[in-house]
């Protein structure tokens, strides 16, 4: 109120400037005090349970253990070290495909056709669909009497029996891969148009001048003017399908023979379906620490904070 | 300024003496989260609770209605969070682990004041108590199950001239008899998935007609030469008599096997009869109970293969907790609730209506339950750890027999281990404390 309004006290501007300072605190609070509450209590209760023996159906062995947890997971659980390879497959075989194919749909989805508003509209209808919706519906798909895909192969003579797709050794896997796909591909399309969208059309026409080919201004226009779209949308993708649950809890159960038990499944099944929350937090603090890693790491790798400065 | 404060003060104490009036003059609310909730039940609790609400106009009661596949997990992060609601339903095999937490509240204190409790089965209710290391009673059931039974397809076996198999090899002749893969229908599915080792184990004691579940030096009897010989006849079967899918077959997946008419025969409980009764028609099924051991016995689970519910510890109302409870275990409610749901009820008035002896898949069941021959297999539910060894070790482990991975020996062999470790800890730290 008193600011420019000539000669004030030192004391004043002091006090002044002092709530100044403070004012952008000030606006962050309310952020801050949720980021408090729903992030980082819970994330430091986590890591506070992993140094602890924590069932609740045997209180009697409940206490501090220090390292024993993490000692066991790393040494002497199989389980640990298999679900963590599953989960090291199921993300890159994820992201690169829907990296991959949703790369070609924009690219499709970026030209000029007739009716491309509803072949937009289609391709990004199962990014709406829940996990347990899409579950349910590749349930079906997938059913070994049942199901429409064992008619259509048996119809067309490419399968003389019925196969079990989600409880076979051979298919298990890929068969939830393409389920996963379906439902993520719409997010690296919608991402990755709208970066195409982005970039300036005198780019292209230089490029035609210059009597570049397709696969030129691919290579040197448009992947390079993406860079830091893919480099966000995969980034956000790992994390997403390393914690992915819903789909493989919901066809598999991380079955057969824990075939498809990731590390968050894992998680889940030690923590919440068998009640041992301090052996659990140590897989989720572990967990935590690989991600947190790989993203410092891929955003270093790939100068994604150098090039948004 | 003065004013204002004297303004608010006089506000509060209004808002707090009518917040604090109601709850002396208006009606009790309970919390009661039921642990089955479906179309086939839900609507039938809810009706049960309008009854209860007229009859005890002082009580409210707030349904939450939890489905089976995720109750657990929601009662487990209650009671670690300690928002327990006031009543709940519970299968015999979730007490055990609330018990030791002190989570629950024994109801023996209450029992004196309720006129039915006498004509309860004293088998169920015992079987129940068996649960508590101080053999409290912490559970009031209202139905009682059976295993291992069997539902077949009545239309297919009589085609075929079947019927229910009295021995073993009649078991599996008619599971042979029954298949045509060429058509796609099969004799028998087996429960791979969630819930199988709880199959297994009917199954195995049955067959092999043990009734212990340790010797008398603390060892499992789960890997007992019966066993094996039973447990490698099923794994036979896999992909020649049942559909490959098996391996990964929970409840749903069993129940819509048979359901649609893809496989003539599964081994499940009484709580799948109302499935089956709106897919099929009632003369296209019918159930069985396992046949006789060799040893003349019918080693079966009833007496702690009950559902009913609990009070917890946390309840500020538990007077009008176990006036609930007790109106949701009475003869009339028993029978009301049972004759939908398609299982026994413990009260012996509602048992001996002529509803249970009518109905084929019950009266099968009592016949079983009151043979001379019969015993209920004191299932170890008491170990904190019996459901976490059961998904953990022994699904896992039994896939991977179906798979070919592994041999029936060493499947047993590992299952018996951790509940041989299980059994140990327990005389350990609850029994010796």
């Amino acid at each position: 109120m008193a600011l420019g309004k000539g000669r004030k006290s030192s004391r004043k501007s002091v006090s002044l400037m002092s709530s100044k300072s403070k004012l952008p605190y000030i606006y962050l609070l309310p952020a801050m005090i949720f980021f408090i509450l729903f992030m980082a209590y819970p994330i430091l209760n986590v890591f506070f349970y992993s140094f602890q023996n924590y069932n609740i159906t045997k209180p009697y062995l409940n206490g501090f253990v220090g390292i024993k947890n993490f000692v066991q997971v790393l040494s002497q659980d199989a389980v640990f070290k298999s679900s963590l390879l599953v989960s090291l497959k199921w993300v890159v075989s994820q992201v690169l495909l829907q990296l991959i194919l949703g790369l070609f749909v924009a690219l499709i989805l970026n030209q000029d056709f007739a009716g491309r508003g509803m072949c937009r509209a289609v391709v990004f209808a199962p990014w709406a669909v829940s996990g347990v919706l899409t579950s349910m519906l590749w349930a079906l798909i997938y059913n070994e009497n049942m199901g429409v895909l064992n008619d259509i192969l048996l119809k067309i003579g490419l399968i003389d029996t019925r196969v079990a797709w989600v409880s076979s050794y051979d298919t298990t896997f890929w068969a939830l891969s393409v389920a996963e796909l379906w439902r993520g591909l719409p997010f690296f399309s919608i991402m990755l148009l709208a970066g195409l969208q982005g970039i300036s059309l005198d780019m292209y026409e230089a490029a035609d001048v210059d009597g570049c080919s397709r696969w030129q201004r691919l290579v040197y226009i448009t992947l390079p003017q993406l860079k830091n779209t893919i480099v966000l949308s995969t980034l956000l993708r790992a994390v997403w399908e390393f914690n992915n649950v819903d789909v493989i809890y919901n066809l598999t159960g991380g079955g057969p023979v824990n075939q498809t038990t990731t590390l968050t499944m894992y998680l889940t099944q030690t923590a919440v379906r068998d009640n041992n929350f301090g052996y659990g937090s140590a897989i989720a603090v572990i967990a935590f620490l690989l991600l947190s890693v790989f993203a410092a790491l891929y955003i270093k790798l790939t100068g994604f904070s150098k090039e948004e400065e | 300024m003065k004013k204002a404060v004297v303004v608010l003060a006089l506000l509060l104490s209004m808002a707090m003496l009518v917040a604090g009036g109601s709850k002396e003059s208006g009606p009790v609310t309970l919390e009661f989260w039921y642990e089955n909730a479906g179309p086939a039940r839900t609507p039938y609790i809810e009706e049960l609770i309008s009854r209860f609400e007229a009859e005890n106009p002082d009580i409210k009661v707030h349904l939450v209605a939890l489905a089976n596949s995720e109750a657990k997990q929601k009662y487990d992060v209650a009671v670690a969070s300690k928002e327990t609601p006031d009543v709940a339903g519970f299968q015999c095999q979730w007490l055990s682990g609330y018990i030791m937490n002190g989570a629950l509240c024994p109801l023996d204190d209450y029992l004196a004041s309720w006129d039915e409790y006498e004509d309860q089965s004293p088998t169920i209710i015992n079987g129940i108590r068996a649960i508590a290391s101080d053999n409290k009673l912490y559970m009031m059931p209202n139905s009682y199950n059976y295993g291992p039974m069997y539902w077949a397809r009545a239309d297919w076996y009589a085609e075929k001239g079947l019927k229910a198999p009295e021995t073993w090899d009649e078991f599996f002749s008619n599971i042979e008899a029954t298949t045509d893969p060429a058509n796609g229908t099969y004799g028998y599915s087996i429960r791979g998935g969630a819930g199988g080792p709880d199959e297994l184990t009917y199954l195995m004691y049955a067959y092999s007609g043990i009734d212990y579940p340790f010797t008398e030096d603390g060892k499992s009897t789960i890997n007992d030469p019966k066993h094996v010989e039973i447990i490698q006849r099923i794994v036979d079967l896999y992909g020649v008599c049942t559909p490959q899918s098996d391996i990964t077959n929970a409840y749903k997946e069993l129940v819509a096997a048979f359901d649609s008419g893809t496989v003539g025969c599964i081994q499940h409980n009484l709580g799948s009869y109302g499935e089956h009764s709106q897919a099929l028609e009632q003369d296209q099924f019918f159930a069985f109970v396992a046949p006789l051991a060799d040893n003349g016995k019918r080693v079966a689970s009833f007496a702690s293969n009950a559902v009913g519910f609990g009070m917890f510890n946390n309840s500020k109302h538990k007077e009008e907790a176990f006036r609930f409870i007790s109106f949701m275990c009475s003869a009339e409610s028993q029978s009301y609730f049972n004759q939908i749901s398609g299982q026994l009820p413990i009260s012996q008035i509602a048992a001996n209506e002529d509803w249970v002896q009518e109905r084929q898949h019950l009266a099968v069941v009592v016949d079983a339950v009151n043979g001379e021959t019969t015993v209920s297999f004191p299932f170890p539910y008491y170990l904190p750890d019996y459901a976490a060894i059961n998904s953990s070790v022994a699904q896992p482990a039994f896939q991977a027999v179906l798979a070919g991975q592994m041999t029936v020996e060493d499947f047993l062999d590992q299952w018996a281990d951790a509940l041989t470790a299980a059994y140990a800890e327990y005389n350990e730290y609850v029994v010796g404390k």
